[in-house]
């Protein structure tokens, strides 16, 4: 029997509950309380299920007693990002706009997770529309980072990267347009897998931008992100950019990944960083070298170049997302997010297809200038979590330039459409954690994710877990 | 070299799918999106003619059709 359900990893957790050492209604009442005590200090979910959640604990215990298991979540509780359609239920995306609107459909991640035996305790705090890197949501109100709660999560799969942090689910659904899985898992000091583009079905679920949008899990551990991996990766007829992706390998992604060759970048991903950041992508190559990888340095094609495509690109396909609304209903967007859609109209039809067009040509570059190298080892991020309030509207000239700087080694790899894990590698001197990214070849998302679990297995970083604050704190 | 024409366009291209914006907005956008712009002018890039943006898919899956 374990002392705290909510402490377990999802494997552990998904492993106690069926060999009934642990039921799901005592999993799901540690998790809803673990949210009554983190909730006031962190704002990670904008919706709590408590009674649905008991209830489908409850079916699940009897079903298990009955001999009958759903599949590798049975019993298990999550919670997603709000932007997961679940029909019949609130999907409110973040935004005044969505309030009371009810899902039509269910989205198919959320069905193949349901499919394999979990379900949701409650919905999950966000950037309004995804459209936001920081965790700010002038309509909900910030999400606060369980490592120091003046501190922002990250976003857009803010409420994700809180709620995975303080141990309240032992993973969560997150998605991925320009850094939006990673910089929570960067900054809440976890474990988050943007996959390859057209790997995992987007259908049902909210988009911002057609051509990069991810759908991926957020976790403790890189054996739990391939647990999500497992059920919901591969082909989906309701999203098109899937068919054709392949199933999810087990075998690849459960195997220590032997005599890799690991790529360091020589420029962009190494420059201006903190030097606590530095640190850890040092400290990191050096664990991965030790695990027998070969490294090598690359020369990787103008990062500068893909960051203005992807800008227009990502710009342009939520204006047109957004502009029936835009029209009809301006002034319930909150202004930084209002702002950021109408910055798609700066470009023109033929600039939109042109930064689009370049974007195979792009990904021919990279993997010429990769050459045979498996895994690119970058940093997140080049700072740790900063202040909530240096980087809100109205934080000072300098706060675009802040988030902007905060971004950068991301938006690229969306538009690469490259899988990347994000792993816990090392903290600040002020204990706030920091994360590397390693960036995968296309549908390589099983090798990186085994690289992240043979890291994990030598490391201890995605060990470290954030204090309750104090009554007040 | 900045555009200088940019927010005159920013405003007529809103005018034409009719989304209504503030008075500042056109140069707040050109200033906040003309560097990528300039940034892709500047590279003066050459995409072949058969080029289309399903490209992208198909060199994306050349890493799993051996």
């Amino acid at each position: 029997m374990t002392a705290d359900p909510a402490l377990l990893s999802l494997t552990e957790l998904a492993a106690a509950i069926r060999e009934r050492r642990v039921s799901s209604v005592e999993a799901t009442t540690a998790c809803l309380a673990r949210i009554a005590a983190w909730q006031p200090h962190i704002n990670a979910f904008v919706r709590v299920e408590s009674d649905d959640a008991l209830n489908a604990a409850r079916a699940a215990d009897e079903a298990l007693a009955r001999g009958n298991i759903s599949g590798p979540l049975h019993g298990v509780p999550l919670a997603h990002k709000d932007m997961y359609y679940s029909r019949g239920k609130v999907a409110g995306c973040g935004s005044k706009l969505r309030e009371g609107w009810i899902a039509p459909s269910t989205s198919t991640a959320v069905a193949r997770l349901e499919a394999a035996g979990a379900f949701r305790v409650g919905a999950l705090h966000m950037a309004e529309f995804a459209y936001g890197p920081t965790g700010h949501n002038a309509y909900l109100g910030p999400a606060r980072n369980p490592w120091g709660l003046d501190r922002v999560t990250g976003g857009s799969s803010s409420g994700s990267g809180a709620a995975v942090a303080a141990r309240i689910v032992a993973a969560a659904l997150g998605s991925d347009t320009g850094g939006s899985i990673r910089l929570p898992a960067h900054f809440c000091g976890i474990t988050g897998l943007k996959p390859t583009y057209g790997r995992v079905s987007r259908a049902n679920a909210m988009p911002l931008s057609f051509t990069l949008d991810t759908v991926g899990p957020l976790a403790r551990t890189a054996a739990d992100c391939a647990l999500i991996m497992e059920i919901i990766a591969g082909p989906d007829a309701l999203d098109p950019t899937t068919i054709g992706a392949p199933s999810w390998n087990k075998a690849v992604a459960s195997q220590p990944p032997q005599g890799l060759t690991i790529g360091v970048p020589s420029s962009f991903y190494v420059d201006d960083l903190e030097p606590d950041v530095a640190a850890a992508l040092d400290a990191a190559l050096e664990t991965l070298a030790k695990l027998g990888h070969a490294v090598v340095k690359v020369d990787l094609p103008d990062q500068t170049l893909i960051s203005a495509a992807a800008m227009v690109v990502l710009a342009v396909e939520a204006a047109a997302c957004h502009a029936a609304t835009l029209r009809e209903r301006p002034q319930d967007y909150t202004a930084q997010v209002r702002a950021r859609l109408e910055n798609g109209l700066a470009y023109s039809g033929v600039e939109y297809l042109e930064a689009l067009r370049w974007r195979g040509p792009a990904l021919a570059a990279h993997l010429g200038a990769i050459g045979q190298a498996d895994v690119i080892l970058a940093p997140v991020s080049r700072a740790v979590a900063p202040g909530i309030a240096e980087t809100d509207v109205g934080g000072g000239p300098n706060a675009e330039a802040t988030i902007a700087g905060l971004t950068r080694f991301m938006r690229p790899l969306n538009y690469l459409g490259l899988p990347v894990m994000a792993v816990p590698a090392g903290q600040s001197a002020d204990g706030l954690p920091i994360g590397v990214q390693l960036i995968g070849r296309p549908f390589g998302d099983e090798l990186v994710t085994a690289l992240g679990a043979a890291f994990q297995a030598v490391t201890d970083h995605h060990r470290r877990a954030p204090s309750l604050p104090q009554a007040g704190g | 070299m900045p555009q200088d024409d940019l927010p005159e366009r920013i405003r007529l291209t809103a005018e034409a799918v009719r989304i209504a914006l503030g008075d500042d907005a056109p140069t707040r956008i050109a200033r906040a999106m003309e560097p990528a712009l300039a940034r892709l002018r500047a590279e003066k890039l050459a995409i072949p003619l058969d080029v289309e943006p399903s490209t992208f898919t198909v060199i994306q899956r050349r890493e799993i059709a051996e």
